[in-house]
C-alpha cells in the first residue's frame, strides 16, 4: 500500500527549502522532487521522529551528521509515517522505557557507589594508608596541626597553650614525669615514628591524635584521671591511632566519601542535605571502627607494660556520666560502656606494674598549674 | 551527489503554512506549551531525587530539547540533538580529569613554606580558569547540536585562549569595582560569536562596550554608589586615635573593647552595615532590571552572516516573572506546610501511646532522620522547580519574543561545514559548576 502527500525537505548540505512530493512504500520512505527526481530514499528502520511543536512530524535518519530533515504538515501522511517508524515522544521527552531504564541504572549505581562507601573505601584507606611514606604523613601532620591550634588555642588567657613549658622546677619536673610516661608506652608500641605528646590547656575531657604522631592530652583531662594508669590507657588508645595511622586513613577516607558523595552522586539542587547525612552516617561507621581498634590497641599495649588494661574503660564510662541520647549512626565513638566491656576481656597483668611514683603522678596533675 | 544541483529552491512556492519569506524583520516566536515544560520539570525533579542526581543528564537534555523545538524563526524551529548518554560520558571523563588535579592540589598544599602558602591560591585561579575553558567548551557542544534547517550550528576558536582572555577581564572587573564588567561582555561576545557559525555562515557581535556601561550606570551607582560612599564617610568618622593605640599593642583586649566602645566608631560601623545591607537589597531589586538591560544588548548585537538581531524588551516583564516567582514560592510554602503539620499531626494521634518517647531507639531517631531530609529536598526541589519555568524558561521565551531578525534571507542558501564535537566541555562545566542550559 502506498500513500503519499507533500513535505518540506531539507537535505542536510544547503539550508534551502525543498517543497517535495513523499510516498510511503512499504518498508520505505521516498522523498521526489516535483520533477520526479529521487532526493531521498530513507528504511523505516533508520528513521526516527524528532522533536517538533505539535502538529508537525519532522523526522532525520538516526546517527545522520549531516542532519537531513523531512518536515510533513500533512495529518494523513504523518500518521502513516509514523505508524511504521520507532515510536518516540514528538515533544521530546525521554521515553517511559528509557526512563525506566535510567532509573534501574541509577539504582545499581548508587547501590554498588554506596558499597564502595561501605567496604571499599575504609579497606583502600587500610591498603593505602601503610604505603604512604612517613614523611608526607609529617606533613600532614603539620598541616593540620596549624588548623588545630588556632582552633584550639583559645581559652588559654594569657598562658601558653602547653602546660608545663616553663624553667622552673616544678614544669621540668612535671615534664620528666609525661615523658617517662609517654616513654615507657612507646617503647613497647613499637611505632613507625617519634612521638610528640604534649598537654595542653583545654578544659574538655579528651585527648586527640593527629597525623605524624602529634597527641595532645587535654588539661580536663589530667583533671578527671584518678591514677596513672587512666591516663595512660587514654595515651595507649592515642597510640593506638597512631601506630594504625588513622589520621591518614581519615584524610583518604574524606578524600574517597568527596568523591562518591559530592562529586558522583548528590550533584542536585537540594542534594546537599542527602550529601551531608550519607557522609555523616558513614564517616561515623569509619571512626568507631578505628576507635574499637585503638581500644584494643591501647589495652594490649597497657597489659604488655604491667598497667591495668581496664583503666580506660573506668574512665571512660566514669566521664560519660549519663547514656548518651544520639541513635547509634549518629556516633562517631562506640558508647563507654561498650568500650569498657570490651577492653574489660583482656586479663589484667599480675602484679601490676607502678608506671610512675607517686610525686611524678602529682607533678603530671598539676602541669598545667604553672606557667 | 548534491541535491542542491538539481533543485532550486527559489522556483517553488513556499508551501501552505509557511509564510513567504519577508524583506520586513521578522519577529520569533516561543511556541512551546507550558503545562508540558512543567509536566517534564515535575517529573525530572522527582527522578533526579530518586537517583540522587543521576538522571539530571537525561532532564538537562529534555530541557532543551523542548526549549529549542519551541523556538521558532519564520515556521522553522530549532532542533537539539544532543544525548543524554553524551552527557553522562562527558561528567565522568571531566571527572577522570579533575580528580588528579585536586589530588595534586592536595599534595601541594602539604609541602612546607611557598608553596603549600601558595595551592590555595593557584587552585583557586586553576580551577576558575577550567570553569571558563568547560564554558567555551560546552558552548560548542551545544552549537554543534542544535539544528535548523538541516543545517548544524558550530564554534571555532580556542578555549584555551578564551578563558585567559576571560581570567584577564575578570582581574580587570575585580581592579575597577566591575566598571569594567560592560567592556568584558562586549569583548567575550565578540570573540564567542566571531567563531560561531551556521553551516559556512559566519556569525559576529556588535554591541559596544559603553552602550551596556551607559544603560547600566545608574544600577551600579545604586547598587556599589553607597558602599563607596559609606567607605568615604567612615573613614571620616572613626575614632582614629583610640584605633591607633589598639593597632599598636594588638594584644590588648582592653584596647580593642575601647574601639568597639567609641561612639564614633559605632555610628562609623552602623554606617558601613547600613551601606552594605542597602547594597544587598537594592542589588536584589534591581537584578531582574539589570539582566533584562543586558539580555537586550546582547541580542541587538547578534548578527549571523548580513542577518541581525534587534530587541525590544521590556524590563516589566521580567519583573513579572520574578513576582510571580515569588507568589508561586509563597502558595507552595503555604501548602508544603499544610501537608507537613498535617503528617505530623496524623502521626502524634496515630501512634499516641505506642511509642515511649523517653527510651532511645535507633529505629524512630533513623526514621525522623530521614523524614527530615526528604522533606529537605522535597521543598528545595520545588522550590527549583518552580524557578526553572516560571522565571528560566519565561525569561528564555519573553527574550525569545522581543527579537526581531532583519534580513533573515541571509540564512537560506547556507551550505554545510559543521562536524560535531564531544561533550567533555559540558561535564568539566558541570562537575565545575559552571554550565548553563
Amino acid at each position: 500500500m502506498t500513500t503519499s502527500g507533500t513535505g518540506l525537505f531539507y537535505d542536510g548540505l544547503t539550508s534551502d527549502r525543498h517543497e517535495v512530493a513523499v510516498e510511503v512504500d512499504g518498508d520505505t520512505l521516498r522523498v521526489n522532487a516535483p520533477d520526479g527526481a529521487t532526493l531521498a530514499q530513507w528504511r523505516f528502520a533508520d528513521i526516527e521522529p524528532l522533536a517538533t511543536p505539535t502538529g508537525v512530524l519532522r523526522v532525520g535518519l538516526a546517527r545522520d551528521r549531516a542532519a537531513a530533515r523531512l518536515e510533513i504538515r500533512d495529518q494523513a501522511l504523518a500518521t502513516a509515517v509514523l505508524a511504521r517508524a520507532k515510536p518516540a515522544d514528538r515533544t521530546g521527552l525521554t521515553d517511559r522505557r528509557t526512563r525506566v531504564r535510567v532509573v534501574v541504572l541509577s539504582f545499581a549505581a548508587i547501590a554498588s557507589l554506596v558499597g564502595g562507601a561501605i567496604w571499599g573505601v575504609p579497606l583502600l584507606a587500610d591498603r593505602i594508608a601503610p604505603q604512604l611514606p612517613i614523611a608526607m604523613e609529617m606533613r600532614l601532620g603539620a598541616a593540620i596541626d596549624m588548623q588545630i591550634r588556632q582552633m584550639l588555642d583559645t581559652s588559654s588567657a594569657g598562658k601558653p597553650f602547653e602546660c608545663g613549658n616553663g624553667d622552673d622546677a616544678h614544669a621540668l619536673a612535671a615534664r620528666a614525669a609525661f615523658a617517662k610516661l609517654v616513654g615507657t608506652l612507646e617503647q613497647s608500641a613499637g611505632l613507625p615514628l617519634a612521638l610528640r605528646a604534649l598537654v595542653v590547656r583545654r578544659s574538655e575531657v579528651n585527648a586527640i591524635t593527629l597525623p605524624g604522631g602529634r597527641i595532645y592530652v587535654f588539661e580536663g583531662l589530667i583533671a578527671k584521671a584518678n591514677s596513672v594508669d587512666e591516663l595512660a590507657g587514654v595515651l595507649g588508645h592515642e597510640i593506638g591511632h597512631v601506630a594504625h595511622r588513622d589520621g591518614t586513613k581519615a584524610v583518604l577516607e574524606s578524600a574517597g566519601l568527596s568523591l562518591l558523595f559530592g562529586m558522583l552522586l548528590g550533584d542536585f539542587t537540594g542534594g546537599g542535605a542527602v550529601v551531608i547525612a550519607a557522609r555523616t552516617v558513614l564517616s561515623n561507621a569509619y571512626t568507631r571502627t578505628a576507635e574499637t581498634a585503638a581500644d584494643e590497641f591501647g589495652a594490649q599495649l597497657m597489659y604488655k607494660v604491667g598497667g591495668d588494661p581496664h583503666a580506660l574503660g573506668a574512665i571512660l564510662v566514669r566521664v560519660s556520666g549519663t547514656k548518651g541520647v544520639a541513635p547509634h549512626f549518629l556516633l562517631d565513638h562506640p558508647e563507654a560502656q561498650e568500650r569498657a566491656d570490651l577492653m574489660n576481656r583482656i586479663p589484667q597483668p599480675s602484679p601490676l606494674t607502678a608506671l610512675l611514683t607517686p610525686p611524678e603522678w602529682q607533678a603530671i596533675k598539676t602541669i598545667c598549674s604553672g606557667g | 551527489m548534491t541535491f542542491a544541483e538539481h533543485t532550486d529552491a527559489a522556483a517553488y512556492e513556499a508551501p501552505p503554512g509557511i509564510p513567504a519569506p519577508s524583506p520586513s524583520p521578522v519577529r520569533l516566536c516561543f511556541v512551546g506549551d507550558r503545562r508540558a515544560y512543567w509536566r517534564l520539570m515535575v517529573r525530572g525533579a522527582l527522578l533526579q531525587a530518586i537517583t540522587l542526581g543521576i538522571y539530571r543528564f537525561w532532564l538537562f537534555t529534555d530541557m532543551r530539547r523542548f526549549l529549542w523545538a519551541s523556538t521558532e524563526v519564520e515556521g522553522d524551529t530549532l532542533e537539539y540533538t544532543g544525548t543524554a548518554v553524551e552527557l553522562l560520558l562527558g561528567f565522568l571523563m571531566a571527572i577522570g580529569i579533575l580528580i588528579p588535579i585536586y589530588a595534586l592540589f592536595f599534595l601541594a598544599s602539604l609541602e612546607f613554606g611557598l608553596i603549600s602558602r601558595l595551592s590555595g591560591v593557584v587552585a583557586f585561579v586553576v580551577l576558575a580558569w577550567f570553569g571558563q575553558y568547560a564554558a567555551y567548551r560546552a558552548r560548542r557542544y551545544r552549537l554543534t547540536r542544535t539544528v535548523f534547517r538541516g543545517l548544524r550550528f558550530h564554534q571555532t576558536g580556542s578555549p584555551v585562549r578564551y578563558a585567559l582572555r576571560a581570567m584577564l577581564w575578570w582581574i580587570a572587573i575585580g581592579l575597577t569595582l566591575g566598571l569594567a564588567y560592560p567592556w568584558m561582555v562586549a569583548n567575550l561576545e565578540r570573540y564567542k560569536m566571531r567563531n560561531t557559525f551556521y553551516g559556512d555562515l559566519g556569525g559576529r557581535f556588535t554591541g559596544a562596550g559603553w552602550r551596556l556601561f551607559a544603560r547600566g550606570l545608574l544600577i551600579w551607582l545604586l547598587v556599589l554608589g553607597p558602599i563607596a560612599a559609606g567607605i568615604v564617610a567612615v573613614a571620616q568618622v572613626l575614632d582614629w586615635p583610640v584605633i591607633g593605640r589598639a593597632l599598636s599593642n594588638p594584644s590588648s583586649p582592653a584596647a580593642w573593647i575601647a574601639v568597639a566602645g567609641s561612639e564614633q566608631n559605632k555610628v562609623a560601623f552602623g554606617l558601613l552595615a547600613g551601606a552594605f545591607s542597602w547594597a544587598v537589597i537594592i542589588g536584589i531589586i534591581l537584578y531582574p532590571a539589570y539582566q533584562a538591560i543586558v539580555m537586550r544588548w546582547w541580542l541587538g548585537g547578534l548578527w549571523l552572516g548580513k542577518a541581525a538581531a534587534a530587541s525590544d524588551l521590556r524590563m516589566r516583564r521580567y519583573y513579572g516573572a520574578y513576582l510571580r516567582y515569588l507568589f508561586y514560592v509563597l502558595l507552595f510554602s503555604i501548602a508544603f506546610a499544610i501537608v507537613i503539620g498535617g503528617a505530623i499531626g496524623l502521626g502524634v494521634v496515630a501512634l499516641r501511646g505506642q511509642i515511649d518517647f523517653s527510651v532511645r531507639s535507633i529505629v524512630r531517631d533513623g526514621a525522623v532522620a530521614a523524614a527530615v531530609i526528604v522533606a529537605y529536598v522535597i521543598y528545595i526541589l520545588g522550590v527549583s522547580t518552580i524557578y526553572q519555568v516560571v522565571v528560566k524558561m519565561r525569561l528564555w521565551q519573553v527574550a525569545l519574543e522581543s527579537m526581531q531578525i532583519t534580513n533573515l534571507a541571509a540564512l537560506d542558501h547556507v551550505r554545510a561545514t559543521a562536524a560535531t564535537s564531544s561533550a567533555v566541555g559540558e561535564g568539566l562545566a558541570d562537575a565545575l559548576g559552571t554550565g548553563g542550559i
